[in-house]
Order: structure tokens, then sequence, then C-alpha cells
């Protein structure tokens, strides 16, 4: 699909001086369109992703930019204002330092750049007003193996201008909560389609075992490597059936996929648990490289 | 006989399971579920998604108890009468398919694995109405069955990187077509000449789980829309 995302307009409120690692645009995300296999995708890190929105006093849900392991230099085009949540990280606007969560208020011509998280991996920056997009299937959410919605598709890149969506202010009538980011994390689960089918204290006790996030984690899912050698039955490839973020899949060799919001809407591994949302969300802040310990519940 | 339906609740999601093969009758009364339950739409529905065996259902259930809604669907399905996909049926699509060459680089191999010509591998791909059992995988991905077991072939050893959207594919009993383009290892013998998936369009998808496909041949040169 043939996208304007990333052109200088007038609503454009910055430029991109560093893209990091990725960051794409996603609001609450995409809904019902899984019966032709499109996944919901959306924040990775719900909880601190509608925190972040409510700082700037943005409607539920209004796009922001989702930034995985930092990293994200702005040359700022507009007098705004920016609420940054998530993974713990520091902020330096012009001279000044700021640690997030926090919100600060941006004069325009100032460069805003977010560091590498010292704990976490996924920030959130909402602006007010929200951050535009391509609108794609009723959502400005990114999903970039299908090539469409939000930064057009794609992660930003260097020289991008992001625009303003010029969305309502709304007084929040409560402040969600913010995450509590751990690492290592414990992260409870709930039973699964399969569980009972391997034993379910098998399952348990397998999972309890600490896990690593292996570095070709994404947003389609996360990869979680066992640190010990432990074994369980076996299944047999099962005929595909229906998947959901927070699914957390057992494959042959003993690695888990935890499904993320980018991932597969059906699948044929079996299905040894599910996160509930705050679990998944913490377990998004672990990101590569860290551990994870699964507690079922 | 109609078989039991088993329902059963994983966080928000509720999974009505029909059978667990790839059997085109059980497939045809996930469809005929997935059908009723939409045409009734109950508020607790968010979404359904049907599979082979399997209908997958986002709920709200803030609104209603599990059981209520597991009472719900038994009663729906009993409703449906003692063979539920009586009078039942999707629509039948048509698409054009050019075969072979470089939109179907696979298509010599497979005649050469089944000992027959290109012309007759396409001839049978070409003379079934195929039922979309599901779609999944990537966006737009179509799964329709069966293939006629002279032209059953096995996946790629290795996946190609990138399969070209449109792309049509063999798999064992099954065949298929890529909504976008994405990593695949489906044996690919044609590219379709209508787009399928378009998410500029709302449903994105010219073929709804359910429906039934039918594959034309046409001269490769024909004017290709997916480009």
């Amino acid at each position: 699909m043939k996208s304007e995302f990333g052109k200088l307009t007038e609503n454009s409120f910055a430029t991109v001086i560093s893209p990091g690692l990725f960051t794409t645009v996603q609001d609450e995300g995409r809904f019902g369109y899984r019966r032709y296999g499109v996944p919901p995708s959306g924040p990775l890190d719900p909880v601190s992703f509608r925190f972040a929105n409510a700082m700037v006093e943005n409607p539920l849900g209004s796009p922001a930019l989702e930034i995985l392991g930092g990293n994200l230099a702005l040359r700022m085009l507009k007098d705004t204002t920016i609420g940054v949540a998530g993974a713990l990280a520091e902020i330096n606007v012009a001279k000044e330092k700021n640690q997030s969560p926090t919100i600060i208020n941006i004069q325009r011509g100032v460069t805003v750049s977010i560091g590498i998280p010292v704990s976490g991996f996924v920030i959130y920056m909402a602006v007010r007003g929200g951050v535009n997009g391509d609108f794609v299937l009723n959502s400005y959410s990114t999903y970039v193996q299908g090539g469409f919605g939000g930064s057009g598709g794609r992660r930003l890149v260097e020289d991008d201008a992001i625009d303003l969506l010029y969305c309502s202010k709304v007084v929040q009538p409560s402040i969600p909560e913010t995450l509590k980011i751990e690492e290592p994390a414990r992260i409870s689960i709930e039973i699964g389609p399969h569980t009972e089918l391997l034993g379910t204290e098998v399952v348990r006790d397998y999972l309890e075992t600490g896990f690593e996030v292996t570095m070709d984690s994404n947003r389609v899912g996360y990869r979680l490597r066992p640190q010990e050698t432990k074994t369980l039955p076996i299944l047999d490839q099962l005929v595909s059936f229906p998947v959901f973020p927070g699914m957390v899949q057992l494959f042959p060799n003993g690695d888990l996929l935890v499904i993320l919001k980018d991932g597969q809407t059906t699948g044929g591994y079996p299905v040894v648990g599910i996160l509930d949302e705050e679990s998944v969300s913490k377990l998004a802040q672990v990101g590569p490289g860290g551990t994870v310990y699964l507690d079922l519940r | 006989m109609k078989p039991d339906l088993h329902v059963s609740r994983y966080g928000n999601y509720i999974y009505v399971r029909v059978c667990d093969e790839i059997d085109i009758s059980c497939n045809r009364i996930v469809h005929c579920i997935d059908r009723a339950l939409r045409k009734r739409g109950p508020v607790w529905l968010i979404e359904s998604v049907p599979a082979y065996g399997t209908l997958a259902l986002v709920a709200n259930l803030s609104m209603v108890t599990f059981s209520s809604i597991e009472r719900e669907l038994k009663e729906l399905y009993s409703s449906l009468g003692s063979d539920p996909t009586v009078g039942v049926s999707g629509r039948t699509i048509t698409f054009r398919v050019m075969y072979g060459g470089e939109f179907g680089p696979d298509l010599k191999d497979v005649a050469t694995e089944t000992g027959l010509t290109e012309e007759e591998v396409v001839r049978l791909h070409a003379s079934r109405i195929y039922d979309c059992y599901m779609l999944g995988f990537s966006p737009g991905f179509v799964y329709l069955g069966e293939v006629d077991p002279k032209i059953r072939v096995s996946r790629l050893k290795t996946p190609r990187i990138s399969v070209p959207e449109g792309s049509v594919g063999l798999a064992g009993s099954q065949t298929g077509f890529y909504g976008v383009s994405s990593p695949g290892g489906w044996r690919i013998i044609g590219r379709l000449v209508e787009k399928s998936f378009d998410v500029r369009r709302n449903p994105p998808s010219t073929v709804e789980p359910g429906d039934r496909v039918k594959f034309v041949p046409v001269a490769v040169g024909t004017v290709v829309n997916n480009l």
C-alpha cells in the first residue's frame, strides 16, 4: 500500500534525527479482522501505553510512539506536551535531563532524545493531540509484516516527519496504574488449551524453570529458551486453530513462543498457557536478553 | 451424525471445538455456527475466528458469565437441526490464475514429481471447486481443499524468504494463496490475476471463511491488477 507517512506537512510536530531500534505508531489495536488473518497489532505493553496517553490528557487509545529499546531523537517543530512512560530511561530536552515516566512541555526547535532504558525495554511517547499515521482497517497501529497501518506499515527512519492527529483533550476520570518493571520478572500464567493434556503439574514444573528471552524476539512474539534442560512430553503437530496474543506455544525443542500483538492468527503448536494483559505488559518490558520465571496459577 | 460441541474458556477467549481433524463436514459445521452466531449478534461477541475444527470467540466477559455463553452456544447449535450444514453454503468466488513460468516457479517440479505434464497439473488444479477452510498464517492467506490426490506434493524443504502476494501454492491435500507478500514454504504454481486482499477495502479479503473458490487458467501476460 502506498503511504504518505513521513512527509513534512503543516501538521508535523517533529522530524526524526535518530529513529532508534524499532519505533512505530500504535493505537489500542486493530479489531475484527482476525478471521481474515490480520493480527490486532497495538501496544506490546498496553498498561504503559494507556498511562502515557493519560498523562497528556488524550482520549483512551490515542495513537502514540512505541519505542523498543529507546535511542530515539526528534527535532520538535511545534510547542507541545509529551508524556513518556514504560521502560525507565533518560530523556534529554535541549540540555535538561529528565527521567521517565514524566510529562514535559516542549518548545519548538528543541531536540528531544530518549536514551537506552536502564530498566525495561518498551517506551511510549504520547503527544498531546495524538500521533497521526495511516488509518487502515479502523486502526492507526503499524503492522510491519503486513506492510500497512500507522507509520506507513514500517518502523520510523531518519528524516521522517511525524504529524499531530489533533484529537480533542479529555480530562481523565482516573489515572491508570503504572506498570511495575521487574527484572528478572516473575509472571503469572493461566492454563491454556493443552496444559491438561501435557499434565498440569509437569507443565508447572517446566514453566518455573527460568527462561531467557532470545535476541530474535520481536513484536510478533518473544521466544523463551529454558535455562535448564528439562523435558516435556512431545505432542504431535496439531491441526491449526486460532491463537491470540498472550498465548504460550511449546515448540518441539522445548522453547516457548509467547504470541504478541503482531503474531499469527492461527497456529499448530500446543498452547501450554496464557498470559493476561498485565502479564503480557510485564513480559514485553523484560525484552530480548532478559530472564523470566512463569508461575502457573 | 452431529458431533458434540466442546466449549471452553481461556482468558477472554472462548473455544468452540467441533473436531481436531482437517475434515470438510466438520469444518462446514464450524462455519455454520459462525454464521448463525454473527447473524444473532449477541452483545458479548467482540470477534469470531473460524478455523479447521474450532471456532474461537473473543468475548466481553464483563457483560455475561461464561456459563451463560456456553448455554447460548449449545442452544444455538441444537436449533441448527440434525444436519447444520443443510441449505447453507458460501458463495463461489472465481479467480483467474496465470500458471507456471515466473508466476509459478514450482510448477515444473510438481509436474516432474507427480509424473504429469505441466498442463495436466494445471487442469487438475483448476478442475475442482475448493472449500475455504479458514484464513490465517498471514493477512489474507486462504486455506483451500481438497486437492486431487494426483497432484499432492510436500512443502519446500527450505521455505522462501518472500513469496509475492497473489501466489497460488500447493501443500499436501491443501491449496491456497498468499494475500500479502510473506515468507512461505508452499509449492508455488501460479499467481492470481485479481487482487484477493486489499486493506483499503472492508472487508479486506474477497474470500470469507466458508466460501468456495474456483480457479480459471489464463495465459501468462494477462494484465496483473495485483502489481
